[in-house]
């Protein structure tokens, strides 16, 4: 599984200039705007993104059929995606981290208890979307999976504008401020756990799917 | 005991069927594997890998049941598919490096020495490769690792005579040491003329024969007479016929028992080709 996770790296670094070039971009923009708070998920959710890059990248290659000829199972090919995704979540995470230490130490406008939040949420929802999206990869292939990828990024805003608009026209009593600043600050580590169970699961479903398909 | 041996394989599709194929690779041999395209030659091959799943029959690969020892079997074959599989974007030289992490034997002294006898440069793209230059990295890879069975997927298609030569030659050392052993499958019959030692054909998802090359190359033939002359025929040789306009060619499965029993008919030699297309093309005699 090593030689596995160490193919998509050394692929991902390929596509690292253009990667390297919106990071850039990005914190020039949203920094020098006092956002560095938008920055966040925004980054997280490109790294993350990065998976269905390499998965895209082996089905140009057929490198799946290929990597089935070599002491590899079905098992470490699925699982390989799955740490490749955790990494690169790590590796937003981690970034975005530093962005804010940077954007602080320049304009000093983090309040790090919600930058703190903003991670945790952005990293738990990315696991979350990476555990709905990876089995349909392999069920479906990158091509066809597309339209699904599309309405993972949708339904997320879908669900929090619904939830909002009923909430603002029902008798549904809106909870206090001071509850929902708990849950949020507690859902730095409870979204990002949560991502990863999800995940867990998202792998047995995607493990199962594989050993069933002909390469 | 048989490198490979594949008994009673089975695999259906909606358009395809692959029937009861059953054939093996002896050590030390070269198994040419040919038949037309889409007669199923890299779904068996395939199967055999478990890259597909198959219905039903049993595989066994250098002794080892292919459902119970997979991982350890793999670490024991290398395959070239009929096309590279490495990512146009790699560098040549990151190859070895993640490759090393699945073969337990893989050794880049072997994988260097194969580049710098095929004359590829390391420092470039897999992208930047022509066609014959991307299968010869993949022969080098397939051959990195020791393995000792080689499964071939038409891994000369659509190369030129002078590269398919270059690698005919690497095959060759290959089998120089008895414990291994080469399946190659290829519809470029001229290719197996010249290396196999065993040819299996298959037409339709259903093994024709298995037969020794030479043996094929020294008893087959091909018998050209009118009309009339047919008529008149012993048959008990015939295989397989077709009609011309003004004459009848059949293939015959010993020339020299044919010449015996029908003198005056003009017998000639065979090519492997010629059998195919006798096979894909004509009918088949039955009295």
């Amino acid at each position: 599984m090593k030689g596995l996770f160490q193919k998509d790296i050394y692929n991902l670094i390929q596509q690292g200039k253009s990667l390297l070039y919106i990071f850039v971009i990005f914190v020039v923009v949203f920094v020098s705007q006092g956002k560095a708070d938008f920055f966040v998920p925004m980054w997280i959710t490109m790294c993350i993104m990065l998976v269905t890059t390499s998965m895209s990248l082996d089905g140009i290659a057929k490198w799946d059929t290929y990597a089935l000829t070599m002491p590899v199972t079905r098992t470490e090919l699925v699982v390989s995606k799955y740490i490749l995704g955790i990494c690169l979540t790590l590796f937003g995470v981690l970034s975005s981290f530093c962005v804010l230490i940077g954007s602080n130490f320049i304009l000093k406008n983090i309040e790090w208890k919600e930058a703190l939040i903003l991670l945790g949420v952005a990293s738990g929802i990315g696991l979350f979307y990476l555990s709905i999206i990876l089995p349909l990869l392999f069920k479906f292939g990158v091509e066809k999976a597309r339209i699904f990828m599309m309405m993972g990024y949708l339904v997320p805003f879908i669900f929090i504008y619904g939830i909002a608009f009923l909430a603002k026209n029902s008798q549904i009593p809106i909870p206090e401020e001071a509850v929902i600043e708990e849950f949020l600050t507690k859902g730095i580590v409870m979204f990002p756990v949560i991502g990863l169970l999800c995940l867990g699961v998202s792998i047995w479903i995607s493990i199962r799917i594989f050993q069933k398909i002909d390469k | 005991m048989e490198a490979i041996s594949i008994q009673n394989l089975k695999k259906t599709y909606d358009k395809f069927q692959l029937k009861d194929i059953s054939f093996s690779v002896p050590y030390g041999s070269i198994v040419g594997f040919i038949g037309e395209n889409g007669a199923g030659k890299s779904t068996t091959i395939k199967a055999l890998l478990n890259i597909i799943r198959r219905d039903s029959g049993n595989i066994s690969i250098l002794g080892m049941d292919i459902d119970k020892e997979e991982k350890k079997i793999k670490e024991q074959i290398g395959v070239v598919l009929d096309e590279c599989n490495f990512h146009d974007n790699l560098k040549v030289e990151t190859i070895p490096k993640f490759m090393k992490n699945i073969y337990k034997h893989w050794e880049n002294e072997i994988f260097y020495h194969y580049l710098e006898k095929f004359k590829l440069p390391a420092d470039k793209k897999v992208k930047e490769y022509s066609r014959g230059m991307k299968m010869k990295l993949s022969i080098a890879a397939a051959l990195a690792h020791k393995p000792k069975l080689l499964v071939l997927d038409e891994a000369t298609s659509g190369l030129d005579p002078i590269v398919r030569e270059e690698i005919l030659d690497i095959f060759m050392d290959f089998i120089q040491d008895e414990e291994h052993s080469i399946l190659m499958s290829s519809h470029i019959t001229s290719d197996l003329d010249k290396v196999a030692d065993y040819i299996a054909f298959i037409q339709n998802g259903e093994m024709i024969f298995v037969k020794e090359k030479d043996y094929l190359l020294e008893h087959y033939g091909i018998a050209r007479c009118t009309k009339e002359e047919w008529n008149r025929l012993q048959k008990d040789q015939v295989l397989q016929y077709r009609e011309g306009k003004f004459n009848i060619e059949t293939l015959v499965k010993d020339k020299e028992k044919f010449l015996n029993k029908n003198r005056g008919i003009v017998v000639d030699n065979v090519t492997l080709e010629e059998i195919m297309v006798f096979y894909i093309k004509g009918n088949i005699y039955r009295e």
